[in-house]
């Protein structure tokens, strides 16, 4: 039951920090208010023919701004431990580090998985409201690309936790763990945007967390993607996975300070 | 100890507080790595093709130039006068078959550079070849009267728009414009001396009119179309000394035309009535550079030099709380004021320092990979460190990026928390970037004017402009580095409430 232990004493720390809460309603609250404001500026009449405007990615587009609420929570429930010196009695109460990670890993997924289904949800009855009028059709909860672009973006919320706790553990700074984390996910496309050759845009896109990542929310114009749904979440996993990875690494080999 | 002594010291004591954290000395070093080695490494990432398909002729000083109108010449050696009374000029008309009919994600990109528009007026030139130098002095339909040469010098006359009467003079190598409302009382507007005018020159009247351009951007990406336009002009009281046969020639780049296939650009014509003449021109007489700017392309480690840059001034500022430094300050120093302008400017000048040095390195390491593949004369003149333009470009961005790491300092001693001033600034940065190559048409623009990334137009030396994909490129350096500046006073002012407010 050690790891039922360390989970339950994770969720305690994790529980008890009154930024918790508000980063959480953070996340919920950034995802739905950029996603409706986006939304609710779309007018079909003032689009291509064909149009080719997706309106539930577009309702969905919150999730760039709201994963930023989970990014600094995983963030601080790793590299808080290191500044406030609580990481000595974690390992004195839970002496398997392998353990302690996957205990904090597991209720940070969850806790950015559940927080990714409230704003999800909220995300998609929100642009149903703002498109109404607009002449675009909102997310239907039965359309089952509308459904994979809702569970793609919870995932995805969930892999930015993991990720975003791996980077903590691997630079062990605040500073330095939220700076990484925000540079792969919103420099790398900035970056990519100042390139002429489109080739290498799309290289670089394909490979970049976040947007490799997101491309499951697009529910048409599959050819504008830079990387298929699910490849894409492999992208992403493949980053967290890299980073808790060595993050653990590190995390065994260096003395706890 | 009296206050004016005590400032340079203060000043001291924050820089040796700057300078002794091995931790930021290794930052900075990181920001100024950052910026020129992601400059560097993308640099190969960047092509083009604009010096292969041309749409553009080579000018005088080799520049990409656009030269195409119908003129009315004849070849007049030496000295020379030329007087005509322009009873009239159109504005510009799309022919009703081409334009746009209910695409309106598509705008209209509207100019208003003085070679855009129509023209009618009198021209000096070497020969009738597209692209060659050239002196003239015209009446627009809404640019007032003008006098220009070799596409690149622009004199403004008077703002009229009415019937006009237009001199040329040719004297030597200088050609003096004057215009007259009615043909005695004559007012000059300058005297330019083309690069290269030969002794027997083409001398004569002429309409052009810019064709029309439509862009089309958002979802990270750009297109531009371009339709021809004309413009009607008429012109009576002709007078040249020793006067020939006048002769009416399309101007056009050949390549353009064949490539175009049949049409080209639409065609002029000339009709004589009576002692007048009624010309129908189309085409662009101006400067013609892609908007793609090796500038800002060679800046791009800047972003990521920037992050580094804001993670310092974020630190700077709350690790004095977390180590409860700040107390021992405000012990030596009681007055806050003193200590947030020393710390400021102790910052500001360091990571200023360091930009600068980084986004000129970068520049200088990006510049010769960009010209190997394809960012090279005549479409896109090698950027010198002596132009004006790139001289800007690169202390704006270096402001940019110091202004940027002090709004996150003066964040972090608001908040008092490193995690939340360096994820609200990196965010009001980079996000509104993200949302805004998204959004289509010219809705990204007041996202630029509103946030940070307003700050990202320091980076480009060539004017603003909706065709491209970026959305800072809507907007003008001075406007960027504004938005950025009131930013970081603003966070400042707030800072020194909050200071003298609340205990440390």
């Amino acid at each position: 039951m050690t790891a039922l232990r360390a989970i339950r004493a994770e969720w305690t720390k994790l529980r008890t920090l009154s930024s918790t809460g508000w980063l959480l309603l953070g996340a919920v609250a950034g995802t739905v208010a950029l996603g409706s404001a986006i939304t609710g500026t779309l007018d079909h009449r003032s689009c291509d023919t064909p149009c080719l405007v997706d309106p539930v990615k577009l309702s969905l587009a919150g999730v760039r701004l709201g994963q930023v609420a989970v990014v600094i929570l995983a963030v601080l429930a790793v590299t808080a431990e290191y500044a406030t010196r609580t990481i000595q009695p974690t390992l004195a109460a839970v002496p398997r580090r392998t353990l302690v990670v996957l205990g904090k890993l597991a209720v940070l997924v969850g806790v950015a998985l559940a927080a990714g289904a409230i704003a999800v949800t909220a995300a998609y009855l929100a642009a149903g409201i703002a498109l109404d009028g607009t002449g675009f059709a909102g997310p239907v909860w039965s359309d089952h690309l509308d459904q994979r672009a809702a569970v793609g973006s919870i995932v995805y919320l969930g892999l930015i936790a993991a990720l975003a706790a791996g980077l903590g553990l691997l630079l062990r700074d605040t500073a330095g763990a939220i700076t990484a984390a925000l540079f792969l996910l919103y420099g790398i496309p900035v970056a990519a945007s100042f390139l002429s050759d489109p080739r290498w845009e799309h290289r670089i896109l394909r490979y970049s967390p976040m947007d490799a990542g997101l491309s499951i929310q697009a529910t048409r114009d599959f050819a504008a993607e830079h990387i298929g749904p699910w490849a894409g979440i492999g992208v992403l996993s493949a980053y967290a996975g890299g980073a808790v990875l060595l993050g653990l690494l590190v995390f065994a080999i260096r003395d706890a300070r | 100890m009296n206050a004016r002594e005590s400032f340079p010291r203060l000043l001291l004591s924050e820089w040796t507080k700057l300078r002794s954290v091995s931790r930021w000395v290794i930052t900075f070093l990181g920001a100024l790595a950052l910026t020129i080695g992601l400059s560097a490494l993308l640099a190969s990432a960047n092509r083009t093709d604009a010096n292969v398909h041309r749409n553009f002729v080579v000018g005088p000083s080799d520049d990409p130039v656009s030269d195409t109108f119908y003129f009315v010449h004849q070849p007049v050696a030496g000295d020379t006068t030329l007087t005509v009374r322009v009873a009239s000029v159109t504005p510009p008309q799309e022919s009703p078959d081409r334009r746009p009919s209910r695409d309106e994600s598509l705008t209209l990109l509207d100019d208003p550079g003085p070679y855009a528009g129509a023209a009618a007026g009198i021209m000096i030139k070497d020969g009738t070849r597209s692209g060659s130098s050239y002196a003239a002095v015209m009446l627009t339909a809404d640019r007032g009267v003008r006098m220009q040469s070799d596409y690149a010098v622009d004199h403004e006359g008077s703002a009229s728009s009415g019937t006009r009467w237009l001199r040329l003079v040719r004297a030597g190598n200088t050609v003096t414009g004057y215009e007259s409302p009615d043909g005695t009382n004559w007012t000059p507007i300058g005297s330019l001396t083309p690069r290269s005018l030969p002794s027997t020159a083409e001398i004569g009247f002429y309409v052009s009119s810019a064709p029309a351009l439509y862009t089309s951007r958002g979802s990270a990406s750009s297109s531009v179309a371009e339709r021809p336009t004309t413009a009607d002009a008429t012109f009576d009281n002709v007078t040249l000394d020793g006067a020939g046969q006048w002769k009416g020639d399309q101007i056009a780049d050949e390549n353009a035309a064949a490539r175009e296939g049949k049409g080209g650009p639409a065609g002029g014509r000339l009709a004589t009535s009576g002692s007048g003449f009624t010309v129908t021109g189309s085409g662009r007489v101006g400067p013609h550079a892609p908007d793609d700017d090796v500038v800002e392309a060679a800046l791009i480690g800047a972003i990521a030099g920037l992050m580094a840059l804001v993670s310092v001034g974020a630190l700077f500022a709350t690790s004095e709380y977390r180590r409860g430094m700040i107390r021992t300050t405000f012990a030596a120093t009681p007055r806050r004021g003193r200590v947030l302008a020393a710390k400021a400017i102790v910052l500001g000048t360091t990571a200023y320092a360091v930009s600068l040095v980084g986004v000129v390195a970068a520049l200088t390491l990006a510049v010769p990979t960009m010209k190997n593949h394809g960012f090279a004369p005549p479409a896109f003149p090698t950027p010198s460190l002596s132009d004006g333009p790139v001289v800007r470009a690169l202390l704006l961005t270096a402001a940019f990026m110091a202004l940027v790491s002090l709004f996150a300092m003066a964040v972090g001693m608001v908040v008092r928390r490193s995690a939340a001033a360096i994820t609200a600034t990196i965010v009001l940065v980079l996000l509104p970037l993200i949302v805004g190559m998204v959004l289509p048409g010219t809705a990204p623009r007041w996202l630029m004017y509103a946030t940070l990334a307003g700050g990202m137009a320091t980076q480009r030396a060539k004017p603003p402009t909706i065709t491209l994909a970026e959305p800072w490129a809507m907007i003008g350096p001075w406007a960027g580095i504004g938005v950025v500046a009131a930013y970081t006073c603003a966070a400042l002012a707030l800072a020194w409430w909050r200071l003298r407010r609340t205990d440390a």
